[in-house]
């Protein structure tokens, strides 16, 4: 080996050494981000992020909770009189399996609890812009914000779970995992009890700036931290404000209460034909909250036949890069569709049934059953784009809550003219009353579910088999598609769930 | 050993040199052989026999005993060296059987397969090319045993999976690596973005590609004729050399070089095409039966009744739409050389390129392929070879709207629904006649919508070899290899606002237009010093030390457009616009060293090695996972009978999936304000690679004077540390996370089976069989059973299921007696492999069959399913039965669906001397015409179109999905091969 070649050997061996001594191996995650600061500067993004955790996909819970809650219904796709309920026959679900069925509503609402959750906990960190800690009413205002948003992803997964039950913990209860899978009283107590908490903040923080988009809720935060505007016709709405969803909600989670208070105890569940003893306090709470909250109003008008143009707090949609579509848009044609409601339905002159549903005449087929017979007439295609906003909450929807309250209080005829003026005012028709006996319950209830049906299908608030599990009509037999109706009215718990709890998923009372 | 040897080098004595010359020439027709190793046995002394088959040795010592003659494709011999005598003439024998190759055994060390200790597979470009196919992978068919390739479907342009020993990962990455002459070059799969016009993945214009958008995975890009060989390690001994990124096998790809010689010229043209394999049983209707289903949708009697008329009673839309027949071509040109003599500082040059066209089977569908190589190598002052590689390959592939899909777009699809009395390709005075059976018309959709996919790929690459010092018994080279590979994939698709199912109720925006665009860039090099030392013909010990080095990275961006007006098709000017984008890097770094050792004249073999690598995919990014190896052979018979016993273990990794040690924050945008929260999958920081351990051992043995060899390959494969997506109580926020764990064993057997029953005269018959089983099974998993794969139900279709003691390729569903319990119906592998491949030749006649059969398979039939719902299929009582079995729970749609397929055929003539002198002037070396045909008869029970099939691409479990695929075809061309 001559001295050059030793030196080219030795130096080629110092190249390569080198070469690949080099640390190069940190490679970052470039499809997202894996961590961000909890700071006021970044307030305004997790803020947003704990009430886009349901709705953070097209097919996200949100999807799902439409889908399943309006399936349960069976408030798409067959209408038929024989039927003691006056609702229809939901044709485009399977059977429901134990792998994978439950977990459409379960993921993102906990999810969206483990954000809130993150957030409530940076909260006593978080400081000014000056370095300072914030001000007790803005924390209270944040806390308030979250605590209602938490509530809101719970009643998602009560509604949806029913008598099943929900793992949860409630205010001043640190999440543990397993957190205990509680029954349906004991979650409408803690639903209660945190928006009791929501509330207080709420209310602590009075006047307190919260940011709102436009007329429709986005999300909450104190701008004057973050120093972020949510820009376009971004109005600064209070604390104050803020608690008329709070209120609403805990409305709606007094009068499920008030029903699951007495199906525990069993003898006073009503039954098909006797209205039961459902909690009187829980429902006279619930007219307190739901009458309280600006959200509702007692005047109505013909424009709230369209959902998006009521008075409510939605959940907001479009077409831009990063957002999310409308769930049901998109859908409307293949699932959300209603089969031969002309024979319950004023298919030609109810405001509320035009301003949802399309005639397509037959060609319309239910996702799911193979064509023929289950082919529909109408379509959800009104009214329906990309970035129609879909509702958490609006006032249509509070006056069957106020009329459910009613009627469970045994004032059929309050329920009854509720009812009727959202069918005359909203829908256009005449009066309903001549044909109900006000003095019936049954007359009253089946009145209600009628109206409920055109006025309030496919919003997204789960409020008609909720309607029907707490009537006892849910189960009621109905033959027309054989094997395929289920009749399930709630999902199960989740496979994962139940195999990471080694099978015991029977819930508590606590 | 290298200090042993280096040590030895400085005390042993020199003892006096002489000067040995020769020639090499074939015994059969004494023409010179040209590129011979020659070496002095027992010395690291050695020279290659130039283009007029001459050699000169120097330096040779003077108690040298033998020189030894080897070159590929010959059968290696020992020459003795008589004393006094300088100059030799050596003939050498053709290996027919290819029983004698260089296998590979390291970065930059190769040993003969004589003496290798593992099972690899060498397939030859001749092999390669014995009939003409699309891509490699679909030549590659029947000629690997161990290894199953099928392709995804029929679609022009490729999309085909490899799969080496059964399932690697359940997770990860499952495909081998591919290595094309040192270059690790991409097999990436961009996803096209046909999901934004099929929804199959999700409706109304979804933006992110997927894995049912009927992709091609880009080793279709390489020109198999410029193929010199291919190599296939199998087991982790052979493929540890690789590392972090050769669990799932490693295919070796070396291109064709040079001969120091005058310029050769060879010319190939094809002409032929593609047709459809077979057709599906789809119902014909009596004109009662027309008029009532027609009536029952609204149509008159006369409307029915002409279109009745229109078809004769029965429109064949499959072979209307799917028929092929249009004309294919392929010209290749290679011209190949090279300056200089033996031993001198030589410089060879292989200059090729390609233009070739496949027709589609359907309509408006079709491959155009143009690519070119350059291989040179440069011969630098008696030491040093410099190579240099580069090739450029463009498509462009139009394959249509197949697969599954959710707007009833499909061809397939289309013709599930419309009646086959229906003049669905009849036109009126605003194109093709309205569907009204369903929202598409299939003619249409092939007419009007639009898929072109661009592909620009360039390789290069170049290696050195500097043998740095040389004595008479050792040598110490200097190795280095690397190289880039750079691909591009655009693909823009259109459906307009027009068409019939734009115009659907399941369409919300109509008008869609895309851009996808893909690219890939993999580099890598590695550094070796090695050295050889052979004091006599008992110790032969090369070392080895080394440095590997590689980075890999995808770009892809997909822009979706939707709402477009007519006319405009591009998406830029759409209304309502998505855009996705994804990037994924990998960086790799590795040191190996190894000892491989030739004992007592190479009766013994052994070769022991480690690999240390770090990957930045790893949790622990600067923690380096070992893979050693130790591999042994042992040839107790050795002559014109040899028998070889071997066994190896290793290990190889395979890197987690980029990403997976990160949990990610999520990112919404809400009315234009960000929203950030968690991803509701959990990173693994800890993540590490799964691990391959292949325990083999087998025998070789060839008897007859090598006019047969039967050799057999028992391994166990097994994989621990497997990427698993565990699911977490959702109720924590989480719903999954990334984990290692769990173990999964790979079992099996393989044989191989060459003969030359006859070689008398001007008649041969070569003859080769491969039998190949795999079990595998899960022996442990640290977490709940779970569905895995992609599929779509287990009822009525069967799917995946992963739990502990199973089959992970076992297809789960429901029978009659299973009592609504989940089990095991079928098996989406097959029980066993044979291929059978007969080469028989007379003269200048040659003829070429090969058969592939694949026993116990099963196929998830979707596309049944839909002929029967719809009232479509032909056997209306079998589809009756499968309906009340699907509403019965059951699972009626996964079928069996083994085969036997004559997969390649074809006859070859090569033209006798006069003539080639007559036709060519002078400047013709050789002639020849063949016909051949590929896939032109398949056995099978299986109703569907061809049990090939793969709705989901290429993907270890979630193959054998059929929804209404790109129908496969069969394809028949004849072929000039002219020689200047």
């Amino acid at each position: 080996m001559t001295i050059a070649h030793r030196i080219a050997t030795i130096a080629l061996l110092g190249i390569a050494a080198a070469t690949a001594a080099c640390n190069e191996a940190f490679i970052p995650d470039y499809n997202a981000l894996t961590s961000f600061p909890h700071s006021a500067a970044s307030l305004q993004n997790e803020m947003t992020g704990v009430l886009n955790a349901p709705r953070n996909s097209l097919f996200g819970d949100l999807f799902w909770f439409v889908y399943a809650t309006e399936g349960f219904a069976r408030t798409g796709a067959y209408y038929t009189p024989s039927e003691d309920r006056f609702v229809t026959q939901y044709t485009g679900e399977t059977k429901l399996d134990n792998d994978n069925f439950g977990a459409r509503v379960w993921d993102n609402e906990f999810n969206g609890v483990k954000i809130a959750d993150t957030v409530l906990g940076i909260i006593p960190t978080l400081t000014t812009n000056a370095g300072t800690a914030i001000a007790a009413n803005d924390a209270a205002a944040l806390q308030g914000v979250l605590q209602t948003e938490k509530a809101l992803f719970f009643m998602y997964l009560a509604l949806t779970h029913d008598t099943i039950g929900v793992p949860m913990w409630g205010v001043g209860k640190a999440f543990t995992s397993p957190a205990p899978i509680l029954c349906a009283p004991t979650v409408w107590k803690d639903i209660i009890a945190v928006l009791d908490s929501a509330n207080t903040d709420l209310t602590t923080a009075g006047n307190d700036t919260i940011e709102i988009h436009g007329t429709k809720f986005v999300m909450a935060f104190p701008a004057t931290y973050a120093g972020v505007s949510v820009g376009g016709a971004g109005a600064a709405y209070t604390a104050a404000s803020f608690r008329n969803l709070t209120l609403a909600l805990r409305g709606r989670a007094h009068l499920e209460n008030a029903y699951a208070i007495a199906r525990a105890s069993g003898a006073s569940h009503p039954t098909l034909t006797q209205p039961g003893s459902p909690d009187n306090g829980e429902l006279n709470a619930a007219i307190a909250d739901i009458t309280a909250s600006s959200l509702y109003s007692a005047t109505l008008t013909a424009g709230e036949a369209v959902a998006a143009n009521d008075l409510g707090v939605f959940h907001n949609f479009s077409a831009a890069s990063g957002d999310v579509p409308n769930p049901i848009f998109g859908q409307d044609a293949a699932t959300f569709i209603l089969k031969q409601a002309a024979s319950q339905i004023d298919t030609l002159n109810d405001a509320r049934f035009l301003a949802k549903f399309v005639a397509q005449g037959a060609s319309a087929i239910p996702t799911g059953l193979p064509g023929g017979p289950n082919a529909s007439d109408y379509t959800y295609t009104n009214n329906i784009a990309i970035d129609t906003p879909l509702p958490i909450v609006r006032n249509i929807e509070l006056q069957f809550l106020l009329a459910r309250a009613y009627l469970g209080l045994g004032n059929y005829l309050k329920a009854a003219q509720i009812v009727d003026a959202v069918r005359t005012t909203v829908g256009g028709l005449p009066s309903g009353l001549g044909s109900v006996n006000v003095a019936s319950y049954t007359s009253v209830r089946d009145f209600l579910i009628h109206e409920q049906l055109p006025s309030l299908a496919f919003d997204g608030t789960g409020d008609q088999i909720v309607a029907l599990r707490d009537l006892s009509l849910a189960a009621q037999n109905d033959t027309t598609f054989g094997a395929n109706d289920t009749k399930s009215s709630a999902l199960q718990i989740p496979i994962t769930e139940a195999n990471g709890r080694n099978g015991s998923i029977a819930c508590v009372n606590q | 050993m290298t200090a042993v040897a280096l040590a030895l080098a400085f005390v042993r004595s020199a003892s006096a040199q002489a000067t040995i010359t020769g020639k090499v020439v074939d015994a059969a027709n004494q023409e010179p052989v040209p590129a011979v190793t020659i070496t002095v046995t027992g010395t690291t002394i050695g020279a290659l026999t130039t283009d007029s088959g001459r050699f000169t040795l120097r330096r040779v010592p003077s108690d040298a005993k033998s020189i030894s003659v080897r070159r590929i494709g010959y059968r290696g011999i020992t020459v003795a060296i008589a004393p006094n005598q300088t100059d030799y003439t050596i003939a050498v024998t053709r290996d027919v059987l290819q029983l004698e190759q260089q296998v590979i055994t390291g970065v930059a060390t190769t040993i003969s397969s004589k003496t290798s200790a593992t099972a690899n597979t060498i397939v030859t470009g001749d092999q390669l090319n014995a009939a003409p196919t699309p891509t490699i992978e679909n030549a590659l068919q029947g000629k690997i045993p161990g290894a199953v390739i099928e392709q995804n479907s029929g679609a022009p342009g490729g999309g085909l999976q490899v799969n080496i020993r059964g399932v690697t990962s359940i997770n990860g990455n499952s495909d081998p690596l591919y290595v094309v002459d040192g270059v690790i070059v991409t097999n990436y799969t961009f996803a096209s973005g046909l999901n934004a016009l099929s929804a199959a993945g999700s409706q109304n214009g979804g933006v992110n590609p997927g894995n049912q958008d009927q992709s091609v995975n880009r080793i279709a890009d390489l020109n198999p004729a410029d193929i010199a060989d291919i190599q296939v390690l199998s087991g982790a001994a052979a493929s540890s050399i690789y590392g972090n990124r050769a669990a799932g096998g490693v295919v070796v790809i070396t291109t064709k070089k040079g001969q120091v010689g005058a310029p050769q010229v060879d010319f190939t043209q094809r002409v032929g095409t593609f047709n459809l394999e077979h057709e599906l049983d789809v119902l014909h209707y009596t004109k009662t039966a027309a008029e009532t289903m027609g009536e029952g949708i609204g149509m008159t009697k006369a409307q029915v009744d002409a279109n009745y008329a229109a078809c004769s009673g029965f429109c064949d839309f499959q072979k209307s739409l799917y028929g092929g027949g249009q004309l294919s071509y392929e010209s290749d040109l290679a011209v190949r050389g090279g300056l200089g003599g033996a031993g001198a500082n030589t410089t060879t040059y292989y200059v090729s390129a390609l233009t070739k066209y496949d027709n589609g089977a359907q309509i408006n569908t079709g491959y155009h392929k143009q690519s070119a190589r350059a291989n040179f190598t440069q011969g630098l002052f008696n030491t040093i070879t410099v190579g240099a590689n580069l090739a450029y390959t463009s498509s462009l592939t139009a394959r249509g709207i197949n697969g599954n899909d959710n707007l009833g777009i499909a061809g397939y699809d289309v013709l599930s629904y419309t009646p086959s009395w229906f003049c669905m390709n009849c036109h009126n005075s605003n194109g093709y006649v309205f569907n009204p059976f369903g929202p598409a018309n299939a003619y249409q959709d092939a007419t009007e919508a639009s898929t072109p996919e661009e592909v620009n790929r360039t390789t290069l690459g170049g290696n050195v070899d500097w043998h740095l010092w040389s004595a008479p018994h050792q040598t110490l080279q200097f190795v280095a290899n690397g190289g880039a590979d750079f691909a591009n994939q655009r693909d823009q698709f259109y459906l307009p606002p027009t068409a019939q199912v734009s115009q659907s109720h399941l369409v919300s925006l109509p008008g869609t237009s895309t851009y996808q665009s893909g690219y890939a860039r993999y580099s890598n090099f590695n550094v070796s010093l090695i050295h050889t030392w052979k004091p006599s013909d008992v110790l032969n010990a090369t070392t080895s030390l080394g440095v590997t080095r590689d980075k890999t990275a995808t770009y892809q961006v997909n822009n979706v457009g939707q709402n477009l007006v007519t006319g405009l098709p591009n998406f830029q000017f759409a209304p309502v616009q998505g855009q996705f984008n994804q990037q994924q890097e990998a960086n790799d770094e590795g040191y190996y060293g190894q000892e491989q050792l030739l004992l007592f004249s190479e009766r013994f073999s052994l070769t022991g090695g480690v690999n240390a690598e770090r990957a930045s995919s790893n949790g622990a990014i600067n923690k380096y996972y070992l893979y050693p190896k130790i591999a042994g052979a042992f040839r107790p018979i050795t002559g014109k009978t040899e028998l070889k016993l071997r066994g190896a273990y290793g290990q190889a990794g395979n890197l987690p999936p980029y990403g997976y040690k990160f949990t990610e924050a999520t990112l919404n945008t809400d009315n234009g304000v960000s929203g950030i929260g968690f991803s509701e999958i959990s990173g693994d920081g800890k993540i590490r690679p799964e691990t391959n351990t292949t325990t083999e051992g087998g025998f070789d043995l060839s008897v007859f004077n090598s006019r047969a060899a039967f050799g057999a390959t028992v391994y166990q494969k097994r994989i621990t540390n497997l990427v698993l997506l565990e699911n977490v109580l959702p109720s924590s926020g989480f719903n999954t996370a990334y984990a290692n764990g769990g173990q999964l064993t790979n079992q099996g057997l393989e044989m191989y089976l060459q003969a030359t029953p006859i070689q008398a005269g001007k008649f041969s018959w070569s003859s080769s069989e491969t039998y190949a089983r795999n079990y595998a099974r899960i022996d442990q998993l640290p977490i709940p059973p779970f569905a895995a794969g992609a599929f779509f139900g287990y009822s009525p279709f069967g799917g995946y299921r992963i739990q502990t003691g199973a089959d992970p390729n076992a297809i789960w569903g429901y029978n009659k007696s299973s009592n609504g319990n989940l089990v095991q119906i079928g098996n989406a592998a097959p029980a066993f492999t044979f291929t059978f491949i007969q080469d028989l030749n007379y003269g200048p006649a040659h003829v070429h069959v090969g058969f592939d059969w694949r026993e116990g398979q099963t196929v998830a039939n979707l596309t049944q399913q839909y002929f029967d719902f719809n009232g479509q299929a032909g056997d209306t009582a079998a589809a009756h039965q499968r309906i009340t079995n699907t509403f019965a729970g059951l699972t009626p749609y996964a079928m069996h669906a083994s085969f036997l397929k004559l997969r390649e055929l074809t006859f070859k003539y090569d033209l006798p001397a006069f003539m080639v002198k007559g036709l060519g002037q002078g400047y013709l070396r050789n002639a020849s015409l063949s016909l051949s045909g590929r896939n032109l008869v398949t056995w099978t029970k299986y109703p569907g179109l061809d049990p090939e099939v793969s709705n989901f691409g290429s993907q270890q479990l979630g193959r054998g999905q059929d929804v209404t695929p790109y129908p496969p075809t069969r394809s028949y061309f004849l072929s000039i091969d002219l020689g200047l």
